[in-house]
């Protein structure tokens, strides 16, 4: 062929897929989720219903209207319970009780959780029923609990009714059945108000959702909020009716907006962003093609082509490294060593591409059975993360042939593969071209402070972070990274708060404002295999922006149990808020630790607990319950008690939160392990704070055993 | 390089993209960047309608080449053969889009996106017969990497003697179709099969929410 005719041929057969990807909500219609209101929450307008968004939604809506304005997050936790948790603002302010003619106005600014739980789900003849709790801890502006009814009368028309307590109580009470509701005691915040759920006035509340066609819903409601607060005491606005009505407008499955006449006197706004970690909005992930797995020839038909001379080749090991990882550097992955003998395999891997763990073992495997000489029977993987060998999963060659089309091709392949622990690591030759392995990147980054009470709610940074990373040898990894602002206000250092503890975390805003540029880590860590089931890691250096020293970690995680158990011993010193290499502006040095259990306790529900001494030197545990999702996703809510009184905690009273973990390939539908997180503390303080090492064994080895591997295996053939 | 060189070098690097030699630096960006090279590509203008491929172009590659196209998609591909196990056959494009027939039908896809994973299915036999009742089903992977099977009753049909035109040239065939139905959902295959028995050209289901692959063996082995 002449090249031209080749580079036609080469045109002709690369596929003209440009228009596909535009529509690829392959199995991810459902029927509609409930609605949300301007709580964020199933719901009418600024009243709650009886339904419940489909399990592991998670939803973000921001509403408004006249002073008020609320954002808030509601993840569903299990299909019959939700918790959300709210920012609030309200403007208009005044500050002199009852509201008053010579006065200033500002913004109340609070935070709020509710917890939510459906009693019966909707059927034929009974309606979906609900209790909640609103602001069921601290201050309490919000509070108020419901149980609420929804019914569908028509397939487009539901109707809400409700019974509420607290401010959903305030107006049109019909008695107060359960007694009388206390005052709150506040306190330093962070306690739920037993005595306050269900008690005083309840009142009835109602209304209607119509459905009137595929992009418009309309609602109304009466209200049983008469915003006692906020009208009588503050005067932020007058309420002249009990009455809200509305029409909102359904864009798509993932964005909803609203627009109301709120309480005869207001317009009101609302937008909600619906995710559902369950689905990637693009459906099932799109990557080339893989090889198809190559067949050997019959021993009988060819027996030469089984001998085993090869195994005494001098430079057999290199050209298979060379060999593997011509396959397999397209996919992200790296042979770093390999070991065999004449009918056995192992190679160790690095993946960084594939977030499904069993989709690159799939490419490693297919890349053996083209690579590997025939003679070779058994294939083994292992997984390398930071020079850690995490697991090691063993199949025949042959049952790789035989299932690779079958009609239960995943099914059987699953059932014919070991996962096990990563065992010996003996007779490796490594590919001498791997280390040192050095990479670099220079980047955005930003940083934000919620909830600064002092000015704006929201603060950010913005600026360029330079990382780098150096494995000089298998687990030796060398790596820093230091940024620099460009722009944002965190720079200005607030009017420092009287702590009653060492200020290991409060003093965050003279970090962020002195610390530019900043070395934020810079650290040498050997990681380790330590045999059997047992992990290892030391690490030494500026650990992370507060603090330097040393830290070493033992994780025990068996490949195929749900639980695991690991040790952490820190001595570390409390580095300057320059961000430089010093110590001696806090003169602080503490020894730190936790002992750390982890149980995965039910498919797809992870509890951590830790226990131990803490940054500021308190003693206590930190309870950590996570959903996670096989897409990557993981939701959860984390609380420590410690030692340390409500009153030297200071505000919240101790520390607790909640995180997100979202992988990118969810948003982009293309395979990729990087994932975003972000924890998200209602009152950041000195209690109960952790050091921030990175590199924890237990995250870095899990994903490579039976678990993080079986929750994706779909992909192994993919 | 000066200093304000650098700081400028650098404040592009962190405005534009990430750099470094790290293979996943921030692929948020990354698909930015593509975004923005599509919305440029299409800033151009509507694409040239690609030149009308000739039986010869084909022909030049000397390899048999299945011309497939996905109607959805507005998408047409030349396949040609990387393997063969027995009765199943994994046919590709260059940008590793496979297609894999077991017994000359369709049996799984990979590159599309939502592919085929596995499936069990008719022989050609029991199609060509015009006259069959079997199972089909399908397994795929959900955006949640689930695989999830839907299997389907089907039944195929003779629909009488057609004439199929595939890149220039007639072919006389017998018009087969298969219609399959499951808890109210239903597709249609069909199916054109010269007098000699050889499948021509076929309309086979990828995944409903997608549509058909219509596959036409344009070139045949020797």
């Amino acid at each position: 062929m002449t090249y031209m005719a080749a580079r036609k041929a080469r045109l002709l057969l690369a596929s003209s897929l440009l228009a596909i990807g535009v529509h690829q909500g392959a199995h991810a219609e459902t029927t509609r989720a409930p609605s949300l209101n301007g709580y964020g929450v199933s719901g009418l307008i600024d009243m709650p219903s009886g339904e419940m968004q489909p399990d592991g939604y998670l939803t973000m809506s921001t509403a408004h209207w006249g002073p008020i304005s609320r954002t808030t997050l509601s993840f569903q936790i299990s299909p019959r319970m939700s918790a959300s948790f709210r920012f609030l603002g309200i403007r208009d302010w005044s500050d002199c009780m009852p509201a008053c003619n010579a006065t200033t106005f500002g913004t109340y600014y609070d935070r709020s959780f509710d917890f939510r739980y459906q009693l019966l789900t909707e059927g034929r003849y009974i309606p979906a029923v609900t209790v909640g709790l609103q602001d069921l801890a601290g201050t309490g502006v919000l509070s108020g609990e419901y149980i609420a009814a929804t019914k569908h009368i028509t397939p487009a028309v539901k109707a809400t009714v409700g019974l509420g307590w607290g401010r959903l109580g305030s107006h049109g009470a019909i008695g107060a059945p359960f007694g009388e509701r206390g005052r709150i005691d506040i306190g330093k915040g962070g306690k739920f108000n037993f005595d306050q759920w269900f008690r005083g006035d309840a009142a009835p509340f109602a209304g209607v959702e119509w459905q009137i066609n595929d992009k418009l819903t309309f609602k109304a409601e009466y209200s049983s909020d008469a915003y006692v607060v906020e009208d009588k005491q503050r005067g932020t606005f007058r309420q002249r009716s009990h009455l809200n009505y509305g029409l909102e407008y359904y864009v798509n499955e993932w964005f909803q907006v609203g627009g109301y006449y709120m309480y005869g006197s207001e317009v009101g706004l609302t937008a909600h962003f619906i995710m559902n970690p369950k689905q990637r909005p693009m459906g099932s992930i799109k990557d080339t093609a893989p090889d198809p797995v190559k067949l050997r020839p019959s021993r009988t038909a060819d027996p030469e082509a089984y001998s085993t001379d090869w195994v005494t080749q001098a430079d057999a090991a290199p050209i298979l490294i060379t060999n593997l990882n011509k396959r397999l550097r397209p996919d992200g992955i790296e042979v770093e060593a390999i070991s065999y003998s004449a009918d056995r395999a192992l190679v160790r891997i690095r993946n960084q591409r594939y977030d499904a763990e069993a989709q690159a073992i799939g490419r490693v495997a297919r890349a053996m059975a083209h690579a590997m000489p025939e003679s070779i029977e058994t294939f083994e993987i292992v997984p390398v993360v930071d020079g850690l060998p995490a697991s090691r999963v063993t199949m025949r060659r042959s049952d790789l042939e035989r299932f690779e089309n079958s009609p239960t091709a995943a099914e059987s392949m699953r059932a014919a593969t070991v996962i096990s622990a990563p065992g010996s690591q003996a007779g490796l030759t490594y590919d001498p071209e791997l280390y040192p392995d050095f990479t670099w990147s220079l980047s955005p980054y930003n940083r934000i402070r919620l909830f600064d009470q002092r000015g704006s709610p929201f603060k950010m940074d913005v600026g360029a972070r330079l990382a780098a990373r150096l494995e000089f040898a298998p687990g030796w990894v060398l790596e820093g990274s230091a940024v620099k602002r460009l722009a944002g206000n965190l720079g200005n250092i607030p009017p420092a708060k009287p702590s009653a503890l060492q200020e290991v975390r409060s003093d965050v805003e003279r970090y962020d404002a002195n610390g530019d540029p900043a070395v934020e880590r810079l650290t040498l860590t050997k990681y380790a295999y330590l045999g059997g089931d047992v992990y290892g890691r030391i690490s030494a250096g500026y650990l992370e922006r507060m603090f330097g020293g040393v830290s070493a970690e033992v994780l025990y995680k068996p490949v195929n149990s749900k639980w695991a158990i690991g040790a952490e011993a820190n001595y570390v010193a409390q580095r300057d808020t320059d961000g430089l290499f010093g110590f001696g502006e806090y003169d602080y040095r503490v020894a730190t630790g936790h002992i750390s259990g982890y149980y995965n306790f039910a498919p797809g529900y992870h509890a951590q607990l830790d226990v131990g001494r803490y940054l500021a030197g308190d003693v206590g545990a930190t309870l950590s319950v996570d959903r996670e999702f096989a897409s990557g996703w993981r939701v959860g809510a984390f609380a420590t008690k410690t030692n340390v009184s409500s009153e030297d905690f200071g505000s919240g009273s101790f520390d607790k939160g909640i995180r997100l973990e979202v992988p990118l390939a969810w948003g982009t539908g293309r395979p990729g392990r990087k994932t975003y997180e972000t924890t998200i503390r209602p009152f950041g303080r000195d209690g109960g704070a952790r050091l921030d090492v990175e590199g924890r064994l237990y995250e870095a080895v899990r994903d490579y055993h039976e678990e993080g591997i079986d929750a994706q295996w779909g992909r192994f053939w993919k | 390089m000066s200093r304000s060189s650098l700081l400028i070098a650098g404040l592009l690097c962190s405005a534009l993209a990430a750099c470094g030699n790290q293979t996943e630096i921030s692929p948020v960006l990354g698909a930015i960047t593509q975004a923005a090279k599509g919305a440029t590509t299409k800033a151009k203008g509507p694409a040239a309608p690609p030149a009308e491929v000739t039986r010869a172009d084909l022909a030049q590659l000397k390899v048999p080449v299945i011309k497939g196209e996905l109607k959805s998609g507005n998408a047409t591909f030349y396949l040609v053969p990387i393997s063969v196990k027995g009765n199943v056959q994994t046919w590709s494009t260059s940008d590793k889009l496979t297609v894999t027939f077991r017994d000359s039908v369709m049996s799984e896809t990979r590159g599309f996106g939502p592919d085929i994973m596995q499936s069990s299915g008719p022989t050609l036999a029991q199609l060509r017969s015009g006259n069959s009742t079997h199972r089909r089903s399908y397994v795929y992977l959900d955006g949640g990497d689930q695989l999830i099977r839907i299997s389907y009753d089907c039944t195929a049909r003779s629909a009488g003697p057609a004439t199929v035109t595939v890149v220039g040239l007639q072919h006389s065939t017998t018009h087969v179709v298969e219609t399959c139905t499951a808890n109210g959902a239903s597709f249609t295959n069909e199916y054109w099969f010269e007098n000699g028995g050889k499948l021509r050209k076929s309309k086979e289901l990828l995944v409903s929410e997608w549509g058909h692959l219509e596959l036409a063996r344009v070139i045949d082995g020797g």
